[in-house]
């Protein structure tokens, strides 16, 4: 430990020095959680009204002509009622809220998963869901509605281990997951495993920089350590396959073009693949080397090997890119938590353009199912905005929601048809 | 699930369990809150209460396996960073520096560690919520990672960029700011 990592210790252990909280402890805890079943008890009533009244409005909405209900005496036919719709763009979204996995409907219709978890990603018509637990994460598979539930990887019991970024193959058949071991302070190692779900055996494929995800049943993509290449892994000999370098000519090309004057990329990664074969579209990462790490990143998205286009906006200190439907893709990119400096730019394949940037979004954002709605999320809080245009004409119908954009509370994990 | 690890402990022990917790590591847990918060005592006091709730509703999980700790500790470091999010977000408050360190330091004669707090203040949450849990907690990167959501690779860059710009804040040598680090991994 150097002398500025000293002084710091010592300036936060004095800074605290002789503070306490002006309560018990053990009392306010058993009276918040008092607190919360009484919410809970008052919250489970008014959801069935709410869900009710919805079901009705939304029967009365869609009964033939001449046959009303009652309730439509509150609205009127034909009419779109945005408060009426849990939220907007169709589809059934899985939400986290509290440890609490559940669907949820645009009628306001609510399937609760059992248990409790963390967070969940739906897998080939399954949901694979985690939970952390002392000794790291656990992670289950389980059906969408979270009947036959197993657990699969179950946490470690060592803190100098830990696993992240568990992948179901498309198959449903295998595992993938990053095991962090714990070297040194200083030191972790990330390696590649794999966990076949039938028989429970285990393998490991060696170290990695990143698992970006599986291209078959059989293969995975990652970044290798020196993060100057991207690697393809076989699950079943460990073999690696070098899919692309960094210093490939193509992708220094067309860096340089997007970055001028920040001369070759360095490091490579990729936000994924989408489509099978020819007609794949994957997103590589690239940045420079800067001073003390990376910096100027690019988002090259490649079709058939060849760069189809190239997203390079300001702020450039994170960059992501997130796969919509038809073509389109959501990129992020911000300086670190500065606040302000976070925006999300709707864009499409045909072109490097991209949207007036929304200032939402720096935990995630997820496409809806038609793609015409985008669910930004922040912290708690999830913000859904339109798709603008041109980038939802190749959707089925453009929206126009105008702020102030409609809010849900939880973290959004997936969003299904 | 059938597994025998999942067998639950009487309710009683866990309960037990969790009031020694509290009891004993609450003072602490407190201090870590105030640090990430700003030294903000309201706002620490609710992150302790918020992280103390879930993990009462978790007891049985959590105690099964031992220690409560990285679980809490994890939900007051997220619970601290969303909570300056907000305020920085609603721009209620200015988050500058922390101004009242000055009149709260009794001994009125550690300027360099007033410096060094004030500057500490004035970092990113989840930069300062990594040098806090580093260099004070002494928690492995492995598990500031997993309280984080982030890779250790990410944990270790904050560090270095942290430690650079509190250099610069507090002044304590005349280091070029480090304006870019890597990449940010997904979180799950």
């Amino acid at each position: 430990m150097n002398d500025l990592q000293e002084r710091l210790r010592d300036a936060i252990a004095a800074s605290v020095q002789g503070a306490a909280p002006s309560f018990d402890p053990m009392t306010a805890v058993r009276r918040r959680h008092r607190q919360r079943l009484r919410r809970l008890a008052v919250a489970g009533p008014v959801a069935v009204i709410v869900i009710i009244a919805a079901t009705v409005f939304l029967a009365a909405r869609h009964a033939p002509p001449g046959h009303h209900l009652p309730v439509t005496t509150t609205t009127r036919p034909g009419r779109h009622d945005r408060s009426a719709l849990a939220f907007p763009g169709g589809g059934r979204l899985l939400l986290d809220n509290g440890g609490v996995l559940t669907w949820l409907y645009p009628d306001g219709q609510t399937i609760q998963i059992p248990g409790q978890f963390d967070g969940a990603r739906v897998s080939t018509g399954q949901l694979l869901a985690w939970k952390y637990t002392a000794f790291g994460t656990a992670y289950y598979t389980m059906t969408l509605d979270g009947s036959r539930q197993r657990l699969v990887l179950p946490a470690g019991h060592d803190k100098k281990l830990s696993v992240i970024g568990a992948l179901l193959s498309p198959d449903g058949s295998t595992l993938a997951y990053v095991r962090q071991d714990l070297v040194s302070p200083a030191v972790v190692t990330d390696t590649l495993w794999v966990l076949n779900l039938a028989t429970g055996h285990r393998a490991d494929l060696g170290v990695i920089s990143n698992l970006v995800t599986w291209t078959d049943s059989t293969t995975i993509l990652a970044a290798a350590p020196d993060i100057k290449s991207l690697q393809l892994i076989s699950a079943v000999t460990g073999r690696r396959t070098t899919y692309l370098t960094v210093s490939d000519p193509v992708l220094v090309q067309a860096y340089e073009r997007a970055r001028p004057g920040a001369g070759p990329p360095a490091y490579i990664g990729s936000d994924g693949i989408v489509g099978r074969g020819r007609s794949a579209h994957i997103a590589v990462w690239l940045a420079a080397a800067g001073n003390s790490s990376v910096y100027r990143p690019a988002e090259v998205v490649l079709a058939g090997g060849a760069p189809l286009v190239t997203y390079a906006p300001r702020t450039p200190e994170v960059l992501s890119l997130t796969w919509g439907p038809d073509g389109l893709v959501l990129i992020q990119t911000g300086a670190g938590d500065v606040p302000g400096s976070w925006n999300a730019y709707a864009a499409t394949l045909q072109s490097p353009r991209l949207s007036r940037p929304w200032p939402f979004g720096m935990a995630g954002a997820t496409f809806s199912p038609a793609g015409n709605v985008i669910a930004l999320q922040d912290d708690e809080t999830v913000t859904f905005v339109s798709t603008p245009r041109p980038a939802c004409e190749s959707t089925v119908k453009c929206l126009h929601i105008q702020p102030p954009y409609p809010l849900l509370t939880g973290t959004v994990q997936a969003w299904i048809r | 699930m059938a597994d025998s690890e999942d067998r639950q402990p009487p309710s009683s022990e866990v309960d037990d369990a969790f009031e020694q917790f509290v009891r004993g590591r609450s003072m602490h847990l407190f201090r870590l809150a105030l640090v990430l918060t700003g030294w903000d005592q309201a706002a620490a006091e609710d992150v302790l209460q918020i992280a103390l709730e879930r993990a009462y509703r978790r007891r049985r999980q959590l105690f099964r396996h031992g220690s409560a700790e990285p679980y809490v500790r994890k939900v007051v470091v997220n619970a601290a960073i969303d909570w300056r999010r907000v305020r920085r977000r609603r721009a209620e408050h200015s988050l500058d520096l922390a101004s009242d360190l000055a009149a709260t330091d009794r001994l009125g004669q550690v300027a360099e560690r007033d410096a060094l707090v004030r500057a500490l203040t004035a970092l990113a949450p989840k930069q300062r919520a990594v040098l806090v849990l580093r260099y004070w907690e002494d928690v492995p990167d492995a598990e500031i990672a997993a309280a984080l959501n982030c890779s250790a690779g990410t944990v270790r860059s904050q560090a270095s960029r942290g430690l650079a710009r509190l250099r610069e804040l507090s002044g304590d040598s005349p280091v070029t700011r480090s304006a870019y680090s890597a990449r940010g991994e997904n979180h799950e």
